[in-house]
């Protein structure tokens, strides 16, 4: 059946529909931009990070962050001080502003780490299958059965509290669910029509994993990345507050509580900064990964 | 299914043997000599050296493992390096505090979690539900030793209400057991809720509203058995979680529990104690996976029928 | 004459969502009488399902919306109903049959439990021994064994579970099946096994009937009467003989008809409807199927088409029937 004329004409009349095609990252990130939550997070935490980065330069860590100003104990708001100073005269906000550094570093080496272990390990154990999966599968259930922060305190108190160290030892503890959501997601991914199609063009194994399963998968991983991150972070916290992470005097947000423990029938305040700001960054990043996750699963929620 | 169980608890000790020997490597691999620390600073060399001999430190590395295995085989854990008192003891005079405040813990956790998350998804967009929303949001993100200092300052120094350490009373349980269980409280709230929402769109949620089934009985005969199941495996990991993580509160509130015991012990590389404290939850944490499994089991006929073979 | 049971007069309905306003029905007009069955035939998004759900008021709470109209059943409007009327008259005087077997049932109660529980719930005298003998009497009515209501929905295959759901919608014995492309997730030979259930129990209950559905094989066998549904409107209604032997149609129902193949005239292409359904919440103006009509004129563009009365029985929306009248109209 062919148009008739004045089909032809009418359409003719309307205006042509402009239809430009996004990208896939493109449409991403305008759900993303949606949520107006995931932006906020975004948005701190991109803060932070510049932060960290940046505090060197306008900060000295001798002389800021480190020194004693026994003169100048426990002073709380005021114009010099912004956030006072703790027990030993430092600035609180300069010792703040400069932990930063540890949090963020640690957090992304336990992200990188965790992450590209745990989706080697896991898709080639999701993949391959057989004895090799199962060998994989056995020697993670041995690491899990461990909780975390056990083993990060063994590996510190074996080998060291230096930052490598902590990123590996806090590492260790999540490699193994990154490895089982990336073997599971390779698994359900395995068995779907495409792959039988690049399989039937008889393409190389490795390059099926790296280019047509891992990009699938890539989802739920940088999901779980970034929620990796924001656990790593209290759990460095966590550490360094017993005294098996970073020691003091480094600014190191868990070893200002510990510090800041001791004082706390006379000078609470000292305990208020560093819990706000590891619960500021671990949440801005739960809320990018949330917003990731939305982002990337565009069921509507209604 | 009794084939399942019996399955499940043998493969447990491949478990124990992995565990073992990595922990005794890192153990070993530790730099520091229990004998030395244990001594002080006054001593002889003969005594150190004798002091080791007995300790069985100069012993060869596999031997001294073996060793081990086979005197924990018969349940004998060693003595601890430190006091010198059987190590099992030890452990078993801490685990009753520990315990204490898990499963107060999971009592909260698992009450308060799963009922504010039904009754968030069912009063969806509803002020609660917003409101409930912010707050797991932050919660979530909390580090717990920082919540248990906030709620020492806020019930013990300001108000008085608590002890400030210790349990000497049952009222220090209270704090610890909170500050623990607020973090996944947070999380089992949103995990529910989001379930619950889940399963409420499902088509079989609308035939049964096309028979005219109450919106009640909806709730709590079709939809909450079916949203449970994800949260009773989530609940399981969190209590094995949890057996390992009240080291970091333990410090907070002063509590002589297992943690504390684990922190002193790898301290002074204290190894027998270690290995046993380690083994211990290694052993609880395996039965509550499987009791966690057999639970999900018991809820979903879909998995029962695949155990039961 | 025949007695109307169900009479929807003039109904519109709309879902909001974030990003636009659905317009899902626009206008509907339907009628189905005792012991009839109706068959409600279109394309998938032209609001088949959405009229079966606004019946029974199932439209998704805070999206969905009755904007106009009236849904008459037994003389009473059913969007009146307060909640405690709906329970009652849900499952005992209407029910519903939904598409997918596969995800009708729910997983964690046994089947046994979920077809009694319908009886349970509009039968409340009823005694646990007199349930049970009900439920094992409509498992025999469907085909199967009732020594199975123990078991769970996954120990059964497709057409079985599909059994089990017409076992729970006919189990209170309703004066009204809605039954939404009830073989459609089935396979061919299933199908036919369905089918032939549902026309028994039809006759043997008197219980009307309207089968959505989109393949007009269907309705041939199994409807008394059908209407052809385009963009949430009914365009064309008829008896069964009018709208198989009728030579007047709207373009879309030939369309339908030109689309199925025929097995016995050989041919190089198939001939599907050029175009789209439109969304619905862009609608053409002026007729909605003009963008896709061969026979479309300049009054088609602008102007909405009336209801067309071409016998007392066949109906269609379309400006080229004006003034036709068909002779021997069926009664």
């Amino acid at each position: 059946m062919d148009i008739n004329k004045t089909q032809l004409e009418a359409l003719a009349k309307e205006e042509p529909k402009k239809f430009k095609r996004k990208s896939q990252l493109e449409m991403i990130w305008i759900r993303y931009k949606k949520n107006k939550l995931a932006l906020f997070g975004l948005a701190v935490f991109l803060i932070i990070v510049i932060v960290s980065i940046s505090t060197p330069l306008f900060i000295d860590y001798r002389t800021q962050v480190i020194k004693q100003n026994i003169m100048d104990k426990f002073q709380t708001s005021s114009a010099a001080h912004i956030l006072g100073t703790d027990q030993f005269g430092r600035d609180i906000l300069c010792r703040l502003l400069w932990g930063a550094r540890y949090s963020i570093l640690c957090g992304l080496g336990v992200m990188v780490l965790s992450l590209s272990v745990g989706a080697v390990l896991g898709a080639s154990a999701g993949y391959f299958g057989g004895i090799y999966d199962q060998i994989i599968m056995r020697v993670l259930d041995v690491f899990f059965a461990i909780p975390m922060t056990l083993m990060a305190i063994s590996i510190v108190a074996a080998f060291g509290n230096s930052i490598p160290n902590l990123i590996v030892a806090i590492s260790l503890g999540q490699i193994p669910k990154m490895t089982r959501i990336i073997r599971s997601s390779v698994i359900t991914l395995k068995d779907q029509d495409f792959i039988e199609a690049a399989r039937a063009c008889d393409t190389k194994k490795s390059r099926i994993i790296f280019k047509h399963i891992l990009p699938n998968a890539m989802g739920t991983l940088i999901v779980e990345g970034t929620l990796t991150m924001g656990k790593s972070i209290i759990l460095i916290a966590g550490l360094s507050f017993i005294g098996m992470g970073i020691q003091p005097p480094a600014p190191e947000w868990g070893a200002m509580l510990s510090e800041a423990k001791n004082y706390m029938l006379n000078y609470p305040y000292l305990m208020y900064a560093p819990g706000i700001a590891i619960v500021l960054t671990a949440l801005s990043i739960t809320l990018i990964g949330d917003g990731l996750r939305d982002a990337l699963d565009p069921k509507m929620k209604n | 299914m009794a084939k399942y169980i019996v399955k499940r608890l043998i493969l447990i000790i491949p478990i124990l043997l992995g565990i073992s020997i990595i922990l005794f490597t890192i153990m070993n691999l530790t730099p520091g000599d229990p004998a030395q620390m244990l001594i002080g600073d006054t001593y002889t060399e003969d005594a150190l050296v004798q002091l080791r001999s007995e300790l069985g430190l100069d012993k060869p590395f596999l031997v001294r493992y073996a060793n081990y295995m086979l005197d924990a085989l018969r349940g004998d854990f060693g003595i601890s390096y430190r006091t010198r008192n059987p190590v099992f003891a030890e452990v078993f005079s801490r685990f009753p505090h520990t315990v204490a405040i898990t499963f107060l813990s999971i009592i909260i956790q698992l009450v308060v979690g799963v009922i504010v998350g039904i009754v968030a998804a069912v009063k969806q967009y509803s002020v609660m539900d917003t409101v409930s929303q912010s707050i797991t949001m932050v919660l979530a993100s909390v580090p717990d030793f920082w919540i248990g200092l906030m709620l020492l300052l806020l019930f013990s120094v300001k108000l008085g209400l608590l002890p400030l350490s210790g349990i000497a009373s049952w009222q220090g349980y209270i704090l610890p057991a909170v500050a623990v269980a607020l973090p996944y409280m947070a999380n089992l709230i949103r995990l529910t809720r989001s379930t619950m929402l889940d399963v409420m769109r499902m088509d079989y949620i609308q035939t049964a509203q096309a028979k005219g089934v109450p919106k009640k009985k909806i709730i709590f005969k079709h939809a909450l058995k079916n949203a449970l199941l994800p949260v009773v495996t989530i609940a399981g990991v969190n209590i094995s979680w949890m057996l390992g993580g009240t080291i970091v509160i333990e410090q907070v509130f002063n509590i002589p529990g297992i943690g504390s015991l684990m922190i002193q012990s790898i301290r002074n590389k204290d190894t027998p104690v270690v290995m046993a404290t380690v083994m211990f939850i290694a052993v609880l944490s395996c039965l509550i996976n499987l009791a966690t499994d057999l639970i999900y089991a018991a809820i979903d006929p879909r998995v029962k029928a695949q155990i039961k073979g | 004459m025949a007695d109307k049971l169900l009479e929807i007069k003039d109904l519109w309905v709309e879902f909001k969502t974030d990003d636009a306003l659905v317009h899902a029905l626009n206008g509907v007009n339907l009628t189905v009488n005792r012991g009839e069955a109706y068959g409600l035939v279109g394309e998938t998004g032209a609001g088949k399902t959405t009229t079966c759900k606004s019946i029974l008021q199932l439209l998704p709470d805070r999206v969905g919306k009755i904007t106009k109209g009236e849904i008459f059943f037994d003389g009473k409007n059913v969007p009146d109903f307060t909640e405690k009327e709906l329970e009652a008259f849900r499952g005992s005087q209407c029910a519903m049959i939904f598409q997918d077997p596969m995800t009708s049932l729910n997983p964690v109660l046994t089947v046994g439990d979920q077809v009694a529980e319908e009886i349970e719930l509009h039968n409340p005298g009823m005694s646990k021994a007199d349930i049970e003998k009900r439920v094992d009497d409509m498992f025999k009515l469907v085909g199967l064994l009732p020594e199975r209501k123990g078991e769970y929905p996954h120990q059964f295959s497709g057409g079985m579970k599909q059994r089990i759901v017409i076992a729970m919608g006919l189990a209170c014995q309703p004066e009204l099946l809605l039954a939404d492309e009830p073989t459609t997730a089935l396979d061919v030979t299933i199908q036919l096994q369905i089918l032939k259930l549902m026309k028994d129990l039809k006759e043997e209950f008197n219980t009307a009937m309207i089968m959505v559905t989109h393949d007009l094989g269907i309705v041939a066998k199994i409807c008394d009467r059908a209407g052809i549904m385009y963009a949430g409107e009914i365009i064309e209604d008829g008896d069964i003989e009018d709208i198989f032997e009728s030579k007047y149609h709207h373009p879309y129902t030939v369309g339908l008809f030109g689309s199925i193949p025929d097995l016995t005239v050989k041919t190089e292409r198939l001939h599907p409807i050029q175009g789209l359904m439109p969304d619905p919440a862009d609608l053409p103006k002026g007729c909605k199927f003009h963008p896709r009509c061969p026979e479309c004129h300049e009054e088609c563009l602008t102007k909405e088409p009336e209801v067309y009365q071409l016998s007392p029985s066949h109906m269609i929306k379309c400006h080229l029937f004006k003034d036709v009248k068909e002779e021997g109209g069926n009664n």
